[in-house]
């Protein structure tokens, strides 16, 4: 942290309130100026993004139709004017369709990345803090979750617990948690070795204080950019699984099960069906690796190189 | 030097795999009470509740289910399948080399594809050409495989009346088409492992092209092609060796999506059936292979690691 921060806060807290929030707010958005300037590629990402949570938020207003609705006489027809991408086999809109299915993208990615960052920050700054025989016996444990092909295990814990949102995001988190909390417990080990670690130990800070207040602000970096690097890969392994028919059960429309089913036979007379859940599933991941790579070039030079899948940090 | 080096990471790779077998161990466990009687009465895998719990092992005391499940493992008895009851080792025998010859395709696609671009990316740093294959490693990370091959088998059949086939020849019954068949899936599951070592060796390559030695090199006068592939090369891509360990569990992730748009009678299709039919016994075998396919990859990967830089050790 640059020495610099201290004494701007301090000669900040005595401007009024008002000017000091203009200032803050003129700051963000020259920080949003810059980094749109230096990573066109990450800020096309964003504005993706961006669109994406305005869709799955406002979705009844911007499709068309409901998503299970069927237009009378609206059967297999070719994407047009009337109707943006087409119908599918049983009179429903996709457009629509690929409308709502954004919500189902968005509520298991983020949830799935909140659950697993706060679970892979929990396991890493812990391991990487106290070191030792707990650490070891955690990181092994770690070894052997990383060993599982993702879509085996999780097929396989679905197998066992049934289909359905909530076990989706929780099968999902525990997977994504295990190589995140390899990375920040790397993280951790060279935070821990910061002199103001050892001055907050003598003076007689506790274990939970330190690692809330000095290690985690301090690694934050590194989270923000799993975070946005993850969702890429949540989205993939959730709309695999919604192909597979182990996602969201129907009849709510997800960009994975929509290419799945007993649609699956009329794509040869329709391919439109088989072309735009596709499309929408690439492009958000394509956003969201953008914006990962951006981010991560910007805030965290530290694990630049290491692959998506890239075991350390 | 190097044996000492193997017994250290064999010692290390042995609790991983005892954990990952208690992980797939502790899966029927969580099977809920009523899915037991769906079994039964849904699948009829036993007459009544009794034999349903004997059959799935969950009469006896937790740690002797361990014990004997993990001593019959040891001897090759993988358990029989519920649903056809015959021994599920048999059935593996026959489908692993089918997921394998898809996975060798998709390993070598995504080697001789991702290495000469990640060089040619590296090399001329910031070029269109460099861009270009940036733009598009991302873009095949970021495309999902099962609509790859849905795209593949549906657009063809479309627009020239053709489609790859999605039905299996046996090696006996027509050598060539059993080899053919597992080029376009196999290269489409290659697509994503392609994508990671291009980004891999580029990195990995940019900075070995800073060093020292390498501007020593070039002052040599050496051409090139030949600091390129011989100086550099060989440096950048051990960390690429250790990644290819990594896109092994992808790739075996990635046979359960593509033997079934496919028709390939693989392990990920066995898992897949077996899943629909509660088969939990099967459901166990396989992730007991899997697992111990993809420890004993990257324990060889990084026993293949020291041996190629004898600078690194654990």
């Amino acid at each position: 942290m640059p020495t610099a921060q201290p004494f701007e806060a301090v000669a900040s807290a005595h401007r009024p309130v008002a000017r000091r929030r203009a200032g803050l707010a003129r700051r963000a958005l020259g920080g949003v100026w810059w980094f749109c300037r230096r990573k066109p590629l990450g800020a096309l990402g964003a504005v993706i993004i961006l669109a994406l949570l305005v869709m799955a938020g406002f979705a009844e207003w911007i499709a068309p139709y409901a998503y299970d609705e069927q237009i009378p006489g609206g059967r297999l027809r070719p994407p047009g004017r009337e109707f943006l991408l087409g119908t599918d086999n049983v009179s429903r809109d996709i457009f629509s369709r690929v409308v709502y299915g954004s919500r189902v993208t968005v509520t298991v990615s983020f949830a799935t990345v909140f659950l697993s960052n706060v679970l892979a920050a929990v396991v890493g700054i812990t391991s990487g803090y106290f070191r030792g025989r707990y650490d070891i016996c955690v990181q092994r444990v770690v070894d052997a979750w990383q060993s599982f092909p993702f879509l085996i295990i999780i097929l396989s814990l679905l197998a066992v617990l049934g289909p359905g949102m909530g076990n989706v995001i929780v099968s999902l988190s525990i997977l994504v948690a295990a190589t995140g909390s390899r990375v920040i417990r790397g993280a951790t080990l060279t935070v821990v070795e910061n002199p103001y670690v050892e001055a907050a130990r003598a003076m007689g800070g506790g274990h939970l204080r330190i690692m809330a207040l000095h290690i985690l602000p301090n690694v934050a970096a590194t989270i923000i950019v799993l975070v946005t690097i993850g969702l890429g890969g949540i989205i993939l392994a959730e709309s695999a699984l919604s192909f597979l028919g182990y996602g969201v059960p129907p009849p709510h429309p997800s960009w994975g099960s929509m290419l799945s089913g007993s649609g699956r036979t009329y794509m040869y007379s329709a391919p439109w069906m088989a072309i735009w859940p596709g499309v929408a599933i690439s492009l958000v991941v394509f956003a969201f690796n953008m914006l990962g790579d951006a981010l991560r070039d910007v805030l965290d030079p530290r694990i630049r190189g290491t692959s998506r899948h890239g075991r350390d940090g | 030097m190097i044996g000492k080096y193997a017994l250290k990471r064999l010692l290390v790779a042995i609790p991983s795999l005892l954990i990952a077998t208690v992980i797939v161990f502790s899966l029927s466990r969580l099977i809920p009470g009523d899915v037991v009687v769906l079994m039964m009465e849904e699948n009829q895998y036993a007459q009544d509740l009794e034999e349903m719990r004997a059959k799935l092992g969950l009469d006896r005391p937790i740690h002797v289910q361990y014990l004997d499940w993990m001593s019959r493992l040891v001897r090759g008895d993988f358990g029989q399948s519920l649903y056809t009851g015959r021994p599920v080792l048999q059935e593996l025998l026959r489908r692993l080399p089918i997921s394998l010859e898809l996975g060798a395709v998709a390993v070598a696609f995504a080697i001789l594809v991702g290495t000469p671009i990640g060089v040619v990316s590296a090399v001329r740093q910031d070029s269109l050409r460099d861009y270009g294959a940036r733009s598009a490693a991302i873009l095949g990370l970021s495309m999902p495989g099962f609509w790859l091959g849905t795209l593949v088998v549906v657009l063809p059949a479309i627009y020239f009346g053709w489609s790859p086939s999605i039905e299996f020849t046996g090696f006996e019954r027509d050598p060539w088409r059993h080899v053919t068949q597992f080029l376009v899936p196999g290269c489409l599951l290659g697509i994503a492992s392609a994508a990671s070592i291009m980004r891999l060796t580029r990195t990995q390559l940019l900075e070995v092209l800073r060093m020292d030695f390498v501007r020593t090199a070039w002052s040599k006068g050496l051409a090139e092609r030949r600091i390129v592939l011989k100086h550099c090369l060989k440096n950048a891509l051990i960390p690429v060796v250790t990644v290819l360990g990594i896109q092994i569990a992808q790739i075996l992730s990635g046979t359960v999506i593509f033997e079934s748009i496919f028709g390939l009678p693989g392990m990920g299709r066995f898992l897949f059936d077996a899943i629909t039919e509660r088969d939990y016994p099967v459901i166990q075998a396989i992730n007991v292979v899997v697992v111990t396919t993809v420890v004993a990859v990257n324990l060889l990967v990084d026993l293949a690691y020291a041996y190629l830089d004898p600078r690194i050790r654990y």
